[in-house]
């Protein structure tokens, strides 16, 4: 089959390296059914084939969001797949962050404005040299921080986004004003498929993996990644990118 | 004159989706489930863009690929790999074949497939509808 290896990482079991062959090939076999679901919905959507009641259209959204969410937990699983393989492949190209960030805040805009969340974005020492990077996977770390910070954000609260220059890398904060993490929660949430139990009732769809994701991706560039927070008055959460690239 | 795409594709829910979706806006579509039948078509649809996926029966994409691409006559046309793998060894080997771009099916809508198709249709076919 192309694209699958079953190449066994040194120092992992058997089982863990068929476990995560599993996980590749069907993950990719699951994504032809939810790519028919999607399309054939999208296009249903149009009304081209004939009009659709309220309820139809309602249903049918419904049905394209889940779908969007599974397309999304495999998504997360393939990746999943690809850190535990030792698979992480970074393209790195000079990516200029400041403008990496003014492009993710302004896909993210109409979700602040329609949660009433205000939001900030300074840069500290700038003007930012060009930093070596895999601008895909920064940009899906930064994604998943905004992200969080949004959801978990009451109406009316805000975000505060800063990248700061120092002479060996650049640190990229997110602060929110929202649920926060409960202390006895703190040491596991960088941990695969672990959710907070707060954050669970406001976001009962998300898988647990952002995070875990989160911390490889920054990882493989050779940053740190962290947070602060306190339950009740939101969080901060930091990552360092060094200038040295990797 | 409208623009020509072929599609090579397998999954018959995947062609038919994408079928629609180009005769909707108005392109003249060929399609082919297979390598032999793909070459064929490149002969005589004489497509002005390929939309090719790389797991195929017999040959597949990757070969399709390369077989275009040393082609005199045929290494012009743009080839868009839509695939439902999306490593970085398949998006880096179809680039270093030739690919115009890589697209991982389940992450696009049909109009974003759309949009794209647009992007790469030859200088002659610039300024095409651009609809949604």
């Amino acid at each position: 089959m192309l694209g699958f290896k079953s190449k066994t990482k040194k120092g992992s079991s058997l089982e863990e390296s068929l476990k995560t062959d599993f996980i590749t090939l069907s993950s990719h076999q699951l994504r032809t059914p939810l790519s028919a679901v999607k399309w054939f919905t999208e296009i249903m959507m149009t009304q081209r084939n004939g009009k659709l009641n309220q309820k139809q259209l309602e249903y049918l959204r419904e049905i394209y969001r889940s779908n969007e969410r599974a397309i999304a937990l495999v998504n997360d699983l393939l990746q999943v797949s690809r850190v535990q393989e030792g698979k992480l492949h970074l393209d790195l190209t000079d990516v200029d962050l400041k403008s990496l960030v003014d492009e993710i805040i302004d896909s993210h805009r109409s979700q602040l404005t329609a949660n009433t969340i205000s939001y900030n974005f300074q840069v500290i020492n700038g003007p930012l040299p060009k930093l070596a990077l895999d601008k895909v996977k920064i940009r899906r770390v930064f994604q998943n921080l905004l992200n969080n910070a949004i959801q978990y954000t009451p109406r009316g609260g805000s975000v505060q986004i800063t990248l700061k220059n120092s002479p060996r890398e650049i640190v990229c904060s997110i602060t929110d004003t929202g649920v926060g993490i409960p202390a006895d929660q703190q040491s596991k949430i960088f941990d695969r498929f672990y959710r907070g139990t707060n954050v669970s009732k406001i976001q009962p769809d998300g898988t647990g993996l952002g995070l875990y994701i989160a911390k490889s991706l920054i990882e493989a560039h050779r940053g740190k990644i962290w947070f602060e927070s306190t339950e009740g008055e939101g969080a901060t959460f930091y990552f360092s990118l060094p200038k040295s690239g990797k | 004159m409208a623009p020509k795409i072929l599609i090579i594709e397998d999954e018959p829910s995947l062609l038919k989706a994408m079928e629609e979706a180009l005769l909707v806006h108005d392109f003249q579509v060929a399609t082919a489930v297979d390598a032999g039948r793909g070459m064929e078509q490149v002969q005589e649809f004489k497509p002005d863009l390929i939309l090719l996926d790389i797991i195929l029966p017999g040959k597949n994409g990757f070969e399709i690929l390369k077989e275009l691409k040393s082609s005199p006559e045929y290494a012009k046309i743009p080839v868009i790999i839509m695939s439902n793998l999306g490593d970085e060894e398949e998006i880096n080997q179809s680039m270093s074949l030739g690919a115009a771009d890589y697209l991982v099916k389940a992450e696009y809508d049909l109009n974003e497939i759309v949009n794209r198709i647009k992007k790469y249709l030859p200088q002659s076919h610039a300024g095409i509808q651009k609809q949604d």
